[in-house]
């Protein structure tokens, strides 16, 4: 596979751009969740041990 | 079925004059000043009137019944009943007193409203009705939105009651298209009276369930 | 029989023990197996004949908005538990469910108008599934508001329980409602319900992405109760021990 169909694959025609936005969206909605929670839950954690 | 109780709520309504006078005349300057930011003489369809009353009605039942509980909760009124397992029956004849001192009043505002826009006196009379039994849906609904947001304001009790008022509105816009075009209504009718006596006859179970627990 | 399955293996204690060890293999699991969904529909699926490139945003928008009303079922079903059975831990799981189905309907709403741009030439239309998906996501931030509001978490609970059951009512009625209504614009009515039946070969990935994508929300849901969990048994004693 040459550097040209690649490129051609990854701009998805005229309407790639809709379509990597949407992706883009909802790794970041998914990511950010992920991460929050985990964030949260260690805190939740750190805060109960430091009490304990 | 304490009769006394109706009483006792027709007249306590009845004496806070501001609590129903207030939301009629409310929605009387809400009135006057929608002629005013649309140009009334020009031909707009019936529709953008009627449904500026369906909304506005909406927004004013909600103005109407926002203390409904709270005094009583306030005071301890509603503990006493509760310790009378009374509470089911001043839900209803609060609701009730509520629709008669509010809903109706309103409606007749907005009949009044549409006949002065030379809508015929038929198409006038069936949104006088039509209004009549959405009032106590509406009335219903958002007694249960203030028995939940007792005492954290009337926009929370919106947020989570409008929702489940849209079908009403709906219907609301249906009728007003048929009733314009000339078509039978009695399908609509007695499809919201369904509504109304569903609502109003299940609804006042679950805002005393609410209102006990506050009481807990 | 069934108090007894609930006791020993519905409190708090346990769930937390079972998310904490199989939480995160899980949701990694699915998130990877979404991601390869996504590639196998972004990247080895033709194009669509009427659509262009731009229909493979499917694959993100049918799993999202299917689960948008997944959850609401799930979290009534939770509700009932907590109302009927004073479990603790359905009202958690319930309570961490609503701002999860407040982001998938958003991102159902949010895939759904940028999916418009290119095959509608319109980022928004009144057509029934659109605006009752909306009515879903205000519902969603009601109840977030309404649990938010109340200091009393215990009371917060059966008012969110009961607004929930209220709710599952009423959605079938709301939804067959503005089905009704949106025949009022007949003149309007590009659906998706209008689009040919979906060939084999996109229907395979898409049936892998909602699969996965049901896999990797509950996943989060489970994260989300964890958090509940932590947040709402601070004080009691069996946390010391995590």
């Amino acid at each position: 596979m040459n550097q040209d169909s690649l490129i051609n694959i990854l701009s998805m025609g005229d309407h790639g751009f809709y379509v990597w936005l949407v992706v883009i969206v909802l790794f970041t909605i998914l990511g950010s969740t992920i991460i929050l929670l985990n964030r949260k839950i260690r805190q939740a954690k750190k805060e109960i041990n430091e009490e304990g | 079925m304490d009769r006394d109780i109706l009483y006792i709520e027709m007249y306590k309504l009845f004496k806070r004059r501001r609590a129903w006078i207030g939301p009629v005349l409310v929605f009387l300057l809400i009135i006057i000043s929608f002629p005013l930011t649309l140009d009334i003489n020009s031909d707009n369809p019936p529709q953008i009137y009627l449904s500026f009353i369906w909304i506005s009605t909406l927004l004013v039942t909600m103005l109407g019944t926002e203390l409904i509980f709270s005094d009583d909760f306030e005071d301890g009124t509603l503990e006493q009943y509760a310790v009378n397992d009374q509470l089911i029956e001043v839900v209803f004849y609060k609701i009730f007193v509520h629709w008669v001192l509010i809903g109706i009043p309103l409606a007749f505002v907005a009949f009044l409203f549409i006949l002065s826009l030379n809508i015929s006196i038929q198409i006038s009379s069936i949104a006088l009705l039509c209004l009549i039994i959405s009032n106590l849906i509406f009335i219903n609904f958002f007694s249960l939105g203030n028995a939940l947001s007792l005492k954290k304001g009337s926009i929370l009790g919106l947020l989570i009651t409008i929702p489940f008022l849209i079908p009403v509105l709906i219907v609301l816009g249906k009728m007003t298209t048929s009733a314009l075009l000339g078509l039978s209504l009695v399908g609509h009718l007695s499809l919201l009276v369904g509504v109304m006596i569903l609502v109003a006859s299940f609804i006042p179970f679950v805002i005393s369930f609410i209102l006990r627990t506050h009481l807990e | 029989m069934i108090k007894k399955f609930f006791h020993q293996f519905a409190s708090p204690k346990s769930f937390f023990a079972i998310a904490n060890k199989f939480g995160k293999p899980v949701l990694v699991f699915f998130f990877l197996l979404y991601f390869g969904a996504l590639v196998w529909g972004l990247f080895f699926t033709p194009p669509d004949a009427v659509q262009g490139d731009s229909y493979r945003i499917i694959y993100m928008h049918v799993p999202a908005s299917f689960m948008a009303q997944i959850l609401f079922v799930v979290m009534a079903i939770t509700s009932a538990v907590f109302l009927i059975w004073k479990l603790k831990l359905a009202a958690y799981v319930s309570k961490s469910i609503a701002p999860i189905g407040a982001i998938v309907t958003f991102f159902a709403l949010f895939s759904g108008s940028i999916w418009g741009i290119p095959t509608w030439g319109t980022w928004w239309q009144w057509d029934a599934r659109i605006t009752s998906t909306l009515i879903l996501f205000i519902m969603y931030l009601g109840l977030i508001s309404l649990h938010a509001s109340f200091e009393n978490k215990d009371k917060a609970d059966k008012f969110f329980s009961v607004l929930v059951l209220i709710g599952v009512v009423n959605i079938p009625v709301i939804k067959k409602s503005v089905d009704w209504w949106s025949t009022l614009h007949q003149s309007a009515s590009i659906t998706l319900t209008s689009k040919p039946t979906i060939d084999p070969v996109m229907l395979y990935p898409l049936m892998f992405s909602i699969v996965a994508f049901i896999g990797l929300i509950f996943g989060l849901v489970i994260l989300s109760s964890q958090n509940e969990i932590l947040k709402r048994e601070k004080y009691k004693s069996w946390v010391k021990n995590i």
